[in-house]
């Protein structure tokens, strides 16, 4: 090679170094700007649990009492039952739940056992989301409406 | 065109690359963001409507609380209002979760009952106008929602019940 040659070698090396620099901080701004926001955009743990507690409630298919109306909120206590709950919740490897029933005595049904025991672990935010909350239920006793609270508990694996 | 020149032409036109998508992409951020926060919080308040409606649907002496509340509007008596509110919602709305909940009722704007839990909210407010949010001693934030039923009333009138729940943030 000879002393011409090896100058504009290095020369254009020189002048491919910046440019090589900004690349490298362009795909990096583009590459968080994607990753970031969309993230947060995805984050439906909480949303996803809300609306499958809201179906215990809701639906007659769970737990709304049912004649020729559905009443939502009013709880049919004959429904209350492992077998009707697990067709109701569609078995969801991820979450674990668990209802307690309170009127004149209390039930309790865990859901997804490997996971419903797990609630102590509920301050690793990291790895589990979490929720509860306490519904102001009646149900339907002999013609008689009868006041009680229905709390969920759920905790998704993330 | 000389090489220098032609080099920073490129790297020049590669950060104006850079400015053009950053400001379409904060703008597109900007513009999607509000409508995954409406449609998470219409979620939300569906949880506590079933509260309202079972409020207005609980038994007592053979009458309903909705009935209940037309009374006392009409004899202008509470006591029994008071007593049977605040048993229903001490019982729902515990200290560690929700400890506040408030309840109260407006005919034309004008407020007939107004009934909330012995927890003052107002005490951990941030600042002089919140953006709805409280905080307690430890980290954890207390989010307010509220909920309202309109109920008919004899002589046309129309009353707005509404429900407010403070939660820790989940």
């Amino acid at each position: 090679m000879n002393k011409k040659a090896a100058f504009d070698t290095t020369h254009e090396l020189m002048i491919w170094i910046p440019r090589i620099i900004i690349l490298v901080i362009v795909v990096g701004i583009v590459y968080s700007l994607i990753t970031i926001p969309v993230q947060k955009n995805f984050e439906i743990d909480t949303l996803q649990e809300k609306i499958l507690r809201q179906r215990f409630v809701y639906s007659e298919n769970c737990l709304a009492y049912e004649d020729n109306n559905v009443y939502s909120g009013i709880i049919d206590k004959n429904k209350f039952t492992q077998t009707n709950l697990e067709n109701c919740f569609q078995f969801n490897n991820n979450i674990g739940v668990n209802l307690n029933l309170m009127t004149n005595d209390v039930k309790t049904i865990n859901l997804n056992e490997r996971l419903s025991n797990k609630f102590d672990f509920c301050f690793d935010k990291d790895h589990f989301t979490c929720s509860n909350y306490t519904y102001y239920i009646l149900t339907k006793d002999n013609n008689r409406f009868v006041p009680g609270l229905l709390n969920i508990a759920m905790i998704k694996l993330k | 065109m000389k090489k220098g020149e032609s080099a920073l032409t490129i790297v020049f036109s590669l950060i104006f690359l850079a400015i053009v998508i950053t400001i379409f992409y904060i703008m597109f951020i900007l513009s999607s963001s509000g409508k995954a926060e409406f449609e998470i919080t219409q979620v939300g308040i569906a949880d506590m409507n079933i509260n309202l409606m079972n409020y207005l649907r609980t038994p007592v002496n053979d009458k309903s609380m909705h009935d209940l509340i037309v009374d006392s509007y009409y004899k202008d008596k509470y006591e029994d209002l008071e007593k049977n509110t605040e048993d229903i919602f001490n019982k729902v709305y515990d200290n560690d979760r929700c400890p506040f909940w408030r309840i109260y009722g407006k005919i034309e704007d004008e407020k007939f009952f107004d009934y909330e839990s012995e927890f003052d909210a107002r005490k951990y407010t941030l600042s002089a106008s919140p953006h709805n949010f409280f905080r307690l001693f430890n980290d954890d934030i207390i989010i307010p929602r509220s909920s309202s039923i309109d109920m008919v009333m004899p002589e046309n009138k129309k009353a707005k019940i509404t429900l407010i729940e403070g939660c820790i943030n989940e």
